[in-house]
């Protein structure tokens, strides 16, 4: 294994035997040639200098992080230098890997790096203009920046002075799911420079048809950890900072704190109370959606606006049984897609102050009809947030196997199974429970003692949480289990 | 006796079957309308949680309801 510097041609077959392991089943192999033209010019050959000694530490420190980076057998990379016609190889990298997909990624990760790292220079041999010298990372920062927006900022009313509003603003993005991952990607396209994402959950299978952030090997991650790499690698040059929590009554105004703007693209009642509350408070605007089947809403709350808040629209959370959630209803990625990017677009219009923001309606889409209606609302002048009355709700608690003082807490909590009959008597709960499938839903606040917390679990946390936000909103302290009820030990 | 078109949206839309309908009644409100929809279709949410918009904004509960107008019938969404 190891970078080198050559000024004789480069023959991968010379190169192959670095890359022989029996453990490995995938050899990926990737030559940059020599091509006739750039940026529209026709070039004749290019020539490479290198500081040959630089070059090679280098190459070989990207050689090693490679193999710290992914689960790879053997990696050789070659670069040629000196004088270079068209069609010959300029660079060539090969990895060996015990399966495709980890070659793959990490032959693509090298090269990138020797591009942007390496010291090698290169000058282009043009036909009608005189040769110019380059750094092989395809130009400098500021011009990149520059030619990287510059359809952007070609648009009425963008301008240079758009992209800097744009680079020097701070979003808040909650929930990195249907609506976050699209939000998010057009998001950091187009350059805004400081990013917070935030979600507490993992990675399923069946996030992946519409969270189009993520692929199979990102199954099991957290959602902002994952959505963060991903999107570095889109924009480098932008800040993340990615939260891997459940945004909560304790760390919202924390997570709120200097930013520009807040997009709700979360799935859940208590989260989108919880921000239009502490959105008002502390003078933040609130871009919210959510969406069902083929449908969005859409709705951009600003402080002291006429149009009043979420509170206003909504007043009291609706009981969970009412509303179905993306996975009992179904949903696609088409319409995620949309109504995620209806954000990123109020988003921008917002930042650039532009005066065709849609605050003070909600957008009806729908995706399949095509038809887009916007409602007017008015504020609503018994609404408790609107008048200052201080409504933030506290959240649910997450409790898990591993948290401190759980068997504590269970001695003295009630127990609650939301699943459905058939999934109970399948495998029941250890303990004593209270069964309420869905149809009991409505009755629970009846059947719980507000005085004494309550614990809420299913198969998977998502109707724990639907229940248990409901619950706290009415008074009750809550504790959800993110787990299968199964899971929780006995303690009584 | 008025013509109401009534359109359904989001988890209305999905329990009723329909996208929208023709409807004759005597009901002077969208609330009372709703109530009267709810026990045909069964909808799951109480009259409370439901908003109603007309000519492209949100109408109140207790307005009132004339002939030949188009109400738009929107439940609260959560998904994402």
């Amino acid at each position: 294994m190891g970078f080198q510097i050559q000024s004789t041609p480069v023959l991968p077959q010379d190169f192959l035997h670095h890359l022989e392991d029996p453990a490995c089943g995938a050899v990926v192999q990737f030559e940059g040639r020599i091509r006739n033209h750039n940026d529209g010019l026709n070039v004749n050959g290019l020539h490479y200098e290198a500081h040959a000694d630089f070059a090679e530490a280098e190459g070989n420190r990207i050689l090693t992080e490679a193999q710290e980076r992914f689960a790879i057998g053997r990696c050789h990379a070659v670069h040629r230098i000196g004088s270079l016609g068209i069609g010959e190889i300029a660079v060539w990298v090969g990895v060996s890997s015990p399966h495709r997909q980890e070659a793959f990624l990490a032959c693509r990760w090298i090269m990138d790096e020797i591009k942007q790292r390496a010291a090698i220079w290169k000058k282009e041999e043009y036909s009608d203009v005189d040769p110019k010298w380059v750094g092989i990372a395809d130009t400098t920062e500021s011009d990149a920046s520059e030619a990287r927006y510059q359809r952007q900022v070609n648009l009425p009313h963008f301008g240079t002075e758009g992209q800097q509003k744009l680079k020097n603003a701070k979003v808040l993005v909650a929930g990195c799911g249907g609506l976050g991952c699209p939000a998010l990607q057009s998001l950091v396209a187009m350059g805004v420079g400081t990013i917070t994402l935030c979600d507490g959950d993992r990675i399923a299978l069946d996030n992946l048809p519409r969270q189009i952030l993520f692929g199979d090997a990102d199954l099991g991650r957290n959602k902002a950890e994952a959505a963060a790499d991903k999107l570095r690698q889109l924009n480098p040059g932008l800040s993340f900072r990615p939260v891997a929590e459940m945004i909560t009554s304790e760390n919202v105004d924390a997570l709120l704190e200097n930013q520009d703007v807040i997009l709700d693209c979360a799935d859940n009642f208590g989260i989108t109370y919880l921000l239009n509350d502490a959105g008002l408070k502390n003078g933040i605007p609130l871009i919210q959606a959510s969406v069902h089947q083929f449908e969005g809403q859409l709705n951009v709350f600003l402080p002291e606006s006429e149009g009043g808040c979420y509170r206003c629209l909504w007043p009291e959370m609706p009981a969970p049984g009412c509303v179905q959630n993306c996975a009992e209803a179904g949903i696609l990625a088409t319409t995620t897609t949309a109504i995620g990017n209806q954000q990123a677009m109020e988003a921008v219009k917002l930042l650039l102050g532009w005066k065709d923001l849609h605050h003070d309606c909600t957008l009806l889409t729908d995706l399949r009809s095509g038809i887009t209606r916007r409602l007017t609302r008015k504020k609503n002048t018994d609404c408790p947030t609107c008048n200052g009355r201080s409504m933030q709700l506290s959240s649910v608690k997450i409790l898990e196997l591993h948290s401190p003082d759980l068997h504590n807490l269970l001695s003295n909590i009630q127990k609650v199974d939301l699943r459905e009959e058939e999934e109970i008597s399948q495998s029941p709960p250890s303990g004593s429970w209270t069964p309420a499938p869905r149809m009991t839903w409505e009755a629970l606040p009846q059947q719980l003692d507000k005085s004494t917390p309550v614990l809420c679990a299913c198969s998977t946390g998502i109707r724990a949480q639907a229940v248990g936000e409901w619950l706290q909103a009415q008074g009750y302290t809550v504790y959800i289990w993110k787990a299968h009820a199964t899971d929780v030990p006995q303690n009584d | 006796m008025k013509n109401i078109q009534v359109l359904y949206f989001a988890s209305l839309r999905e329990q009723c079957g329909k996208e929208s309908e023709n409807i004759q009644t005597s009901c002077e409100t969208p609330l009372a309308l709703y109530e009267e929809l709810r026990s045909r279709y069964d909808f799951s949410l109480p009259g409370g949680q439901v908003k109603f918009a007309v000519d492209n904004a949100y109408v109140d509960a207790d307005s009132f309801l004339m002939d030949g107008m188009e109400l738009l019938l929107l439940p609260p969404v959560a998904g994402g």
